[in-house]
């Protein structure tokens, strides 16, 4: 059949096809990589104040001068480029690294490798003499090749992951995190990605450079000398210790972009905690490490009960902390500052205030508000404004032969409708947030990640991709405040599957994350809750593998199902809320590239970009509607 | 051959005619043209090479689907613009039939328009078609003739069929 439309004599490929095809490949591989090392922001802490209650209630401290950025106001704080060389100790001396000469047989040219060892001075890593040459990466300052050694039978690049924590900055470094790149070279690929405050990073102390090879961590190179139980640790540990609250003295508290970290009395109580709240011990010492995440609010209050009774309450306020010390004390919303102790019992549920969404006309949609992607690849909000276009996306009818080309991939408003948030994507990874003004059109990248979505609250939730516990790329979803500094990580997906769709579903009984994931073999449906915790639902979708060039999307939720559009086959799926069974789903448009259902709206765009809401078509054309 | 592409892994040089063999007949079959073809299987190949390890397994499959979206997506960028001109030599009535067919196959559900395309563009087996699209052979089978079903209501019994 057809074959009168087939070229009768088709060219044969030879080695100038080969070498474009290969170039080509070079391109789109060096844009991902370029993709992972600019996106690898620096998510880095800032340190706020220490607010210490009890004796030294009006004290309040920098966690540490070197750290202190800027602004508050700048999304991304500053730890810097961390680009020290990888130190590790060789077993004969440590912090340097054996130096071996040799003639490579394959180039034929003189090389030198430097080799790094564990304790027991068993080869673990190698550096590879020229990194950007042999992995074809462009020239940069911040990567290294590095290959594991012989002497590591059966380790994969993969399976080794490099830390550094300098201060309260913690970088980790994937070695061959790119499944199609450096690994296909027997070598591995360093880059930085990601720098966080991470309780599940290096323990406490470990200031320097540390590497996990198949989980085990190799000996760190440490920068001082670190006592965590000292009373007063010295600058540059981890966590500054003023003293342990089972020693009478007060815990300490300090505040950081999105953050509150607590270090107090394993058996203290602090309140409120969300249920995001993380616990870690720290090691040689009677303490904990208390991380909760503050939403986009400005202030958080609360109180540390101690064994003996005593409740101190404290608070932190992030936006005082604009440049350097913090010389003024956190108010709390009932003026107080600093710290203060009392008996009244602290809030125990929820650590932020409702937005205020202010009264506003329903011009089309009945929640007030649609978001579009137009099909030039503009993002428009439709309002009581009106329509109007708040990000210039690249046109996906324009798609360049060359170069750089991202498309707009997700979209979400703030509860307050004052921020945009629209992400860029070139499958497989994921490029940036980008936070856009309503009222002022201006925007600016806020971090790393794809398919945003607001919580009730005011958080942001996206899909990342980087295992915190593996280093492996794997697809995560992150839940951080709309400034896009990192929280916590709410879910983590295997490395063979791919976040597809996301979206943050209200509820009775709590908001949950949906996602569509797409897996070699088919696609699936997850929920799990947006404030965290072990609840988790799955389900198979449908045997679409993540190869389908048209994934499916999700089309919204009704109060019985979530929806899911199947564009391949011109259907919506539907499936219980509480089991994932398919259910019949409601009566929708047949053909549909993007449909957005809630209890509330109607929102569908057909195959010729003609968008409908509740029942209205509207001029223009589109693809994508939320 | 060595030295030149010592990045490229050995499998897909080793493949690389075949390949580009399927991914241009596809394309060729949309766009009547040999450039435009051989950008479109180009670019598959070249995504192809840079997830290597993800699609070998069904590579010429995967490439004839990619070429022929690419394809497609090509039409369909360009249908504002006037044609390209199908390469000299070629009959105009088989222009004629392959503009008609792509504004058919652009109609169809994505299933069933790649499944059509996969069997009766690339000339790929059942088997191959169903590892590319990651279902059974059976789901090709019933979307395949789902598709030319369809086909055959848009194009009417005057389009040339030749089966």
């Amino acid at each position: 059949m057809f074959d009168d439309l087939h070229d009768p004599d088709p060219p044969t490929a030879g080695l100038d096809a080969l070498a474009r095809v290969s170039e080509r490949a070079g391109t789109i591989r060096r844009r991902r990589t370029a993709m992972l090392g600019g996106g690898a922001v620096a998510v880095a802490i800032v340190a706020l104040a220490i607010v210490i209650p009890g004796r030294d209630a009006d004290r309040i401290e920098p966690a540490d001068d070197t750290e202190v950025t800027a602004s508050t106001s700048a999304p991304v704080p500053d730890c810097g480029r961390l680009t020290d060389p990888v130190w590790l100790p060789n077993g004969a001396v440590a912090g340097e690294p054996d130096v071996a000469s040799a003639i490579d047989p394959s180039s034929g040219e003189f090389v030198e490798t430097r080799t790094w060892a564990d304790a027991q001075g068993n080869g673990v890593l190698a550096e590879l003499p020229a990194p950007t040459d042999v992995l074809d990466l462009p020239p940069t300052g911040n990567m290294w090749g590095l290959r594991v050694t012989d002497e590591v039978p059966g380790v994969d690049s993969h399976e080794v992951v490099i830390w550094r924590r300098a201060g309260n900055c913690v970088a980790r470094f994937l070695v061959g995190g790119d499944p199609e790149g450096a690994a296909s070279w027997g070598a591995a690929l360093v880059d930085q990605l990601t720098i966080a405050a991470s309780a599940s990073g290096p323990s406490s102390g470990d200031d320097g450079w540390c590497a996990d090879v198949l989980g085990r961590r190799v000996a760190c190179v440490l920068a001082a000398a670190v006592d965590t139980s000292a009373a007063d640790g010295p600058q540059g540990a981890a966590y500054q210790i003023v003293g342990p609250a089972d020693s009478g003295d007060p815990p300490t508290l300090r505040g950081e972009v999105g953050v509150v970290q607590l270090i107090v009395g394993a058996d203290d109580v602090v309140s409120p905690r969300s249920r995001l709240s993380m616990e870690t011990p720290i090691p040689g010492t009677s303490l904990v490490s208390v991380v909760d995440l503050v939403p986009a609010t400005e202030t958080w209050c609360g109180t540390v009960t101690t064994p003996d009774g005593e409740v101190h309450r404290v608070g932190v306020s992030p936006s005082v902390a604009s440049d350097g010390p913090v010389e003024a004390p956190a108010p709390c919303d009932d003026g107080s500052t600093g710290t203060s102790v009392e008996t009244t019992a602290p809030p125990t549920t929820g650590i932020v205030p409702p937005p205020t969404v202010p009264p506003t006309s329903v011009p089309v949609g009945s929640d007030g508000t649609v978001l579009l992607l137009d099909g030039a690849g503009d993002v428009r909000l439709v309002d009581a404004q009106g329509m109007r276009t708040l990000y210039d996306g690249f046109d996906p009818d324009e798609r360049p032969t060359e170069g750089e080309f991202v498309l707009v991939d997700g979209m979400a408003l703030s509860p307050e409708r004052g921020t945009l948030v629209v992400s860029d994507c070139c499958e497989p990874f994921p490029g940036d947030l980008i936070a856009v003004d309503v009222a002022t059109g201006e925007h600016e990248v806020i971090g790393f990640g794809h398919l945003p979505a607001f919580t009730e609250l005011g958080n942001l939730v996206w899909a990342g991709l980087g295992s915190t516990d593996t280093g492996e790329l794997n697809p995560v979803v992150l839940l951080g405040d709309a400034t896009g500094a990192v929280g916590v990580t709410l879910h983590e997906f295997p490395v063979d599957s791919r976040i597809d769709d996301l979206a943050v579903v209200p509820g009775p009984d709590g908001e949950r994350v949906v996602v569509l994931l797409a897996t070699p073999t088919e696609t699936q449906l997850w929920v799990f809750p947006a404030g965290g915790g072990d609840m988790q639902l799955s389900a198979t979708v449908a045997d679409v593998p993540w190869t389908a060039e048209t994934p499916m999307s999700l089309a919204g939720w009704t109060d019985e199902a979530y929806l899911v559009l199947d564009d391949a086959n011109d259907q919506v799926l539907a499936f219980d809320r509480s089991t994932l069974v398919p259910i019949v789903g409601p009566e929708v448009p047949n053909a549909s590239i993007s449909l957005w259902i809630t209890p509330t709206t109607s929102r569908s765009i057909s195959p010729d970009r003609v968008v409908t809401i509740d029942g209205v078509a509207q001029p223009g054309e589109f693809v994508r509607v939320r | 051959m060595v030295g030149r592409f010592d990045d490229v892994d050995v499998s897909f040089v080793d493949r690389f005619e075949e390949l580009h063999r399927v991914a241009y007949r596809a394309a060729y079959a949309v766009l009547g043209n040999r450039t435009d073809a051989q950008d479109c299987a180009q670019e598959a190949l070249a995504r192809a090479l840079v997830r290597w390890r993800t699609v070998s397994e069904y590579a010429p499959a995967w490439c004839a689907r990619v070429s022929t979206n690419l394809a497609l997506d090509r039409v369909r960028r360009e249908r504002r613009q006037p044609p390209r001109p199908a390469d000299a030599g070629s009959d105009e009535s088989i222009a004629d039939r392959r503009r008609d067919l792509v504004a058919a196959l652009k109609a169809l559900p994505k299933r069933q328009r790649e499944a059509v395309a996969l069997r009766y563009l690339a000339d790929l087996p059942e088997a191959d078609a169903a590892s590319a699209l990651g279902c059974s052979v059976g789901t090709i089978k019933s979307a395949t003739s789902r598709g030319l079903e369809r086909l055959r209501a848009d194009l009417g019994p005057a389009w040339a069929w030749e089966d």
